[in-house]
């Protein structure tokens, strides 16, 4: 196998390089390869940070911290043990963890209202008002779920990772897994109830 | 693979065959294939996945790259330190004491020649302390 370091891939190839090899470039200190990882991971790893602590500030703050202690603690990575995604997505995992443990959030109430634009004065159709509602109540509603059950549903739905890569996240079984995301579709189904068709 | 299962398959990861274990997922789909009862349970799930799917997207500040980038680039002294490791510090200190000491050591043990004997009387003269002859006969030496 080639050397990456020595290879004369610019860094407009970056994208043909695989998650291993990039990460074995930043562990030798290779900040474009960070560059493009960080290019191919932040909009992925904020969502998560986002649905989990439904605060943009925070998710931002977390999402930095996370790319920080993944540059500087690179090493700690070994191909193989787990895909690069999956490393992320722990990391910023604990971050969160450790936020709400210092913040001590609550699940917001019914009358709590969500992040968004909602004093625009913007003249918008029937038909987006509509899509505006749905929008915010989805979101309301997994900001009330538990916090597990709302980390595995972002983990699992949202983010696309595996049930065997979110279960490792959370450090939990297969069955374990299933019954948060179980719980916390009925809980979303229940408080969705409204808007399901034929319902 | 069997109704209950799949049944479960469904509660947990909603209609969605890509969101399915992909160990289950092709069982999974062949008993759907075969059964109106699964087909039916798939379709309440999926009313729940395309609510869910109405969840916004988070947006996401256009400067968070840059800074994160910025936070991961060494300080001045980093660079420095990097640059000037104490190994090369070290080497450098070595490539210019030796020659330098090899020089000093030279200096000492080089003799004081006839020549500049000759220019100390003259100096001596120009000071009108002694003659210079006088002082050159009188071998008046330090």
């Amino acid at each position: 196998m080639d050397n990456p370091i020595k290879s004369e891939h610019s860094v407009n190839n970056l994208g043909e390089l695989t998650d291993e090899t990039l990460m074995y470039r930043v562990q030798k200190g290779d900040q474009q390869a960070f560059q493009y990882l960080v290019k191919k991971y932040l909009f992925v790893l904020h969502g998560f940070a986002r649905r989990t602590l439904n605060n943009s500030h925070e998710a931002e703050d977390i999402v930095q911290e996370a790319f920080l202690r993944a540059w500087h603690h690179a090493e700690q990575w070994q191909a193989g043990r787990a895909k690069l995604g999956t490393w992320l997505h722990s990391i910023v995992y604990h971050l969160c963890i450790d936020n709400h443990r210092k913040n001590k959030l609550i699940t917001i109430s019914l009358d709590e209202t969500i992040e968004g634009d909602e004093n625009s004065e913007h003249p918008v159709a029937a038909d987006n008002l509509l899509k505006e509602e749905l929008s915010q109540q989805v979101e309301l509603a997994l900001q009330k779920l538990p916090e597990r059950q709302r980390i595995a549903m972002t983990l699992c739905y949202y983010q696309g990772l595996s049930n065997l890569e979110a279960a490792e996240i959370l450090n939990v079984s297969i069955a374990a897994l299933e019954s948060l995301l179980a719980r916390g579709r009925r809980s979303l189904r229940t408080q969705l109830q409204q808007y399901l068709l034929g319902d | 693979m069997n109704i209950q299962r799949f049944s479960e398959i469904l509660m947990a990861y909603g209609g969605n065959p890509q969101h399915w274990s992909i160990h289950e997922r092709e069982a999974a789909l062949q008993l759907l294939a075969s059964s109106s009862e699964a087909q039916d349970l798939q379709q309440q799930a999926l009313q729940l996945d395309h609510l869910l799917d109405a969840a916004p997207t988070p947006e996401i500040s256009p400067a968070l790259q840059k800074r994160i980038l910025k936070s991961t680039q060494p300080s001045v002294f980093q660079r420095i330190y990097k640059w000037y490791s104490l190994k090369q510090l070290l080497k450098l200190a070595t490539a210019f004491a030796i020659p330098c000491l090899v020089s000093f050591m030279v200096w000492l043990a080089m003799p004081i020649s006839p020549q500049s004997k000759t220019d100390l009387s003259q100096d001596v003269s120009l000071l009108a302390i002694v003659d210079e002859e006088e002082f050159i006969s009188t071998e008046f030496l330090l």
